[in-house]
């Protein structure tokens, strides 16, 4: 009996590396056999093996492409399509650089596009801003000049493709940006009052993309939330008598709204280069937001007795110009 | 009239048509001439397979790299090497990325491609750098209200940026980065009993052009040399001061000093890299000295704050910031080239 196991187990381990071998060879074997024209042996071959063994990611492109010309021989274009399938799955990029195929797997190849369902890069670039006085609290009628202060954004991204030429972009950036506030006269100074403010901008937007010959215009609309983490002022109040000037420094983080809202419009151009995209990007955030806690406004008051100066409410709209790349996290096969 | 206007349109729309539809019959029939040039190639019909083959080789489709392959694989068995070479570095031009299978590759088309040198041509990518960075700061010029000594000490800082590299051939290359970049110092005096600290951070935006020299070509570690010049823009800037005595302690957070500082400064730097090759772009390891040569100082506004140099006894001396990084950074490559 025990003679007998052992037998048996021989038996089936030999099977067992047998039909290994077979497998081997079988893509040499199948290859042979659809040149000498017997394409339903090279099928037979084939196919137990493709579906059956772990085989390497080169081999088994060749296997796919093997058995979709296998099929197309017997003009069965469900199998033919199954396989023209497998074939990019294998290998995204094979459109880009095929194989010597007869114009009919092309024509099956072609009817699948590979596109990026989901992207992640990073961006960086420069903002200017515009002053929005929504309501003024100088304790006198002084006229203000507000300028703004160029800024500074650079982060990372991600972008969900909805379609061909339609995507939802998530953007987390840093932002530093800032204005100036300058008023001629207060009582016998000239005072310049600068704030410069360090937000997370957190924007989320619909993006349409056009495709010209080898760019891509694209367009955005959106909405954008800032989470502003400091915010400093410098007062420099010069006297006009004698010309002597005082500096005086204070966080404003506490009389700043943490959270500001705002609609934000874009556009731009996009190249492909590399495996990825370079993106040049045009973008304008309208906040709704008041910047300032109006409950705060007169809680500073080493600084207003300093400077006599009062938080007006007000926004800031942003203008940036951003460069950013992107590649490919997840693609996905569309058929047409 | 118009139906003369109507004709030449039909007309020029004829020609495009005719046109395009000779150009779709090249790219379609490109395919099927390989598959036989192929044949021809493996019945060893050589000739026949290149003549074949050339027409393809010079319309622009998606089988072109295909086509210089095949011409490869016929000029090596023809053992004319300098065609051979010549549609090697075509076929290399076209599918830069082309992986050699020892399975279906001859050993002297294998040798072959691996002769051919493929360098990327343009890269971009994002370089980080925390903690080791060093401002060193170099003082030309001491002013002081009263008489009293300055030590000026070094701080560490942060830096993030962006680099774009551009290689002209295998050893030399250009590399253009913009870099945010924090710089940190600090000063300390003792006067009339009391003790002054007063440090500074500038953030500047860095845009260093640099010309590289790299070692070992073609290998996946690669050394490199670079020198070039900089320029600065100043973002802003802040002090922090602190005056102590054994009383009391008084203290100036985030005092701003964009006002006394110049908004550009200017110089060169030198630096050692080493790039660990990945398979879509490279690993960076990059340290840098940068030399200034720009005085931070605002001249004309060195006496202007009263608050500083009355209740501080502090005047800005002129001062360079020399700088000592390390970075670590990606780089994706955009596309290659095969250099002359």
């Amino acid at each position: 009996m025990k003679y007998v196991l052992i037998l048996l187990i021989s038996f089936v381990g030999s099977l067992n590396v047998y039909a290994q071998s077979n497998c081997n060879n079988s893509l040499f074997e199948a290859s042979k056999l659809y040149e000498s024209g017997l394409v339903q042996m090279a099928i037979d071959t084939l196919e137990p093996c493709y579906t059956s063994q772990n085989i390497e990611k080169d081999e088994r492109l060749d296997a796919a492409r093997l058995l979709a010309l296998c099929y197309l021989f017997f003009k069965n274009s469900e199998k033919v399509d199954n396989y023209a399938l497998e074939m990019i799955q294998i290998e995204p990029n094979y459109q880009k650089h095929p194989f010597i195929d007869p114009k009919d797997l092309t024509a099956v190849l072609d009817q699948y596009r590979v596109e990026p369902a989901l992207s992640v890069g990073f961006m960086a670039g420069v903002s200017g801003n515009q002053f929005r006085l929504l309501k003024n609290y100088s304790p006198a009628n002084i006229s203000s000049t507000y300028t703004a202060r160029s800024g500074l954004t650079a982060g990372i991204l991600g972008e969900y493709r909805l379609g061909k030429s339609s995507a939802i972009r998530l953007i987390a950036s840093i932002n530093s940006y800032g204005y100036v506030r300058e008023m001629d006269n207060v009582a016998g100074t000239k005072k310049s009052y600068t704030e410069n403010i360090n937000s997370i901008g957190v924007p989320l937007f619909f993006r349409r993309y056009v495709t010209l010959k080898n760019w891509k215009l694209h367009m955005d609309v959106g909405g954008q939330y800032n989470y502003v983490i400091s915010s400093f002022a410098d007062m420099q109040s010069t006297s006009l008598f004698d010309g002597t000037t005082r500096q005086t420094s204070t966080s404003t983080s506490p009389y700043r709204n943490r959270s500001l809202y705002g609609g934000r419009l874009g556009f731009g151009m996009s190249k492909t280069a590399g495996t990825g995209q370079f993106d040049l990007n045009i973008s304008y955030v309208r906040f709704i937001s008041n910047f300032a806690v109006p409950e705060a406004r007169y809680d500073n008051v080493d600084f207003l007795l300093a400077t006599q100066y009062f938080d007006p409410d007000f926004s800031l709209n942003s203008i940036a110009i951003n460069i950013s790349y992107q590649f490919e996290a997840i693609h996905r096969i569309v058929k047409h | 009239m118009q139906s003369k206007f109507h004709r030449t349109i039909i007309l020029r729309f004829s020609l495009i048509a005719f046109c395009l539809s000779f150009s779709f019959k090249a790219h379609s029939d490109c395919g099927d001439n390989l598959i036989s040039a192929k044949k021809l190639y493996e019945e060893g019909k050589l000739d026949d397979a290149i003549n074949l083959i050339l027409p393809c080789s010079q319309t622009e489709s998606a089988v072109q790299w295909q086509a210089y392959k095949l011409l490869t694989k016929a000029y090596l068995a023809k053992q004319d090497d300098i065609n051979a070479r010549n549609a090697a570095v075509r076929m290399i031009e076209l599918h830069p990325t082309y992986e050699v299978n020892p399975r279906y590759d001859s050993k002297g088309f294998i040798n072959l491609l691996k002769s051919i040198d493929v360098i990327p041509k343009l890269s971009f990518g994002l370089t980080i750098m925390y903690g080791p960075n060093i401002t060193l700061p170099r003082v030309t010029k001491l002013y002081t209200p009263a008489i009293y000594d300055k030590t000026y000490s070094n701080k560490g800082g942060f830096q993030l940026g962006l680099v774009a590299g551009y290689n002209i051939n295998l050893n030399h290359g250009f590399g253009f980065n913009m870099i945010y970049n924090v710089k940190n110092y600090q000063v300390n005096y003792d006067w009339s009993g009391n003790s002054y600290d007063i440090s500074e951070s500038l953030r500047y935006i860095d845009f260093p052009l640099m010309y590289r020299y790299s070692f070992s070509t073609n290998k996946p570690v690669r050394f490199s040399i670079l020198a070039g010049p900089y320029a600065s823009v100043l973002v802003n800037s802040h002090n922090n001061i602190i005056a102590k005595n054994e009383a009391v302690s008084s203290e100036l957070p985030h005092y701003g000093s964009n006002v006394r500082r110049k908004k550009l400064a200017y110089g060169g730097l030198i630096g050692l890299g080493l790039n660990i090759k990945s398979k879509k772009g490279h690993f960076s390891l990059e340290t840098r000295y940068s030399r200034s040569i720009s005085n931070i100082t605002e001249e004309s506004s060195r006496y202007d704050n009263s608050l500083l140099m009355y209740d501080f006894v502090y005047l800005d001396d002129d001062i360079q910031l020399d700088y000592l990084s390390l970075s670590v950074g990606y780089h994706f490559y955009i596309n290659y080239k095969v250099p002359k």
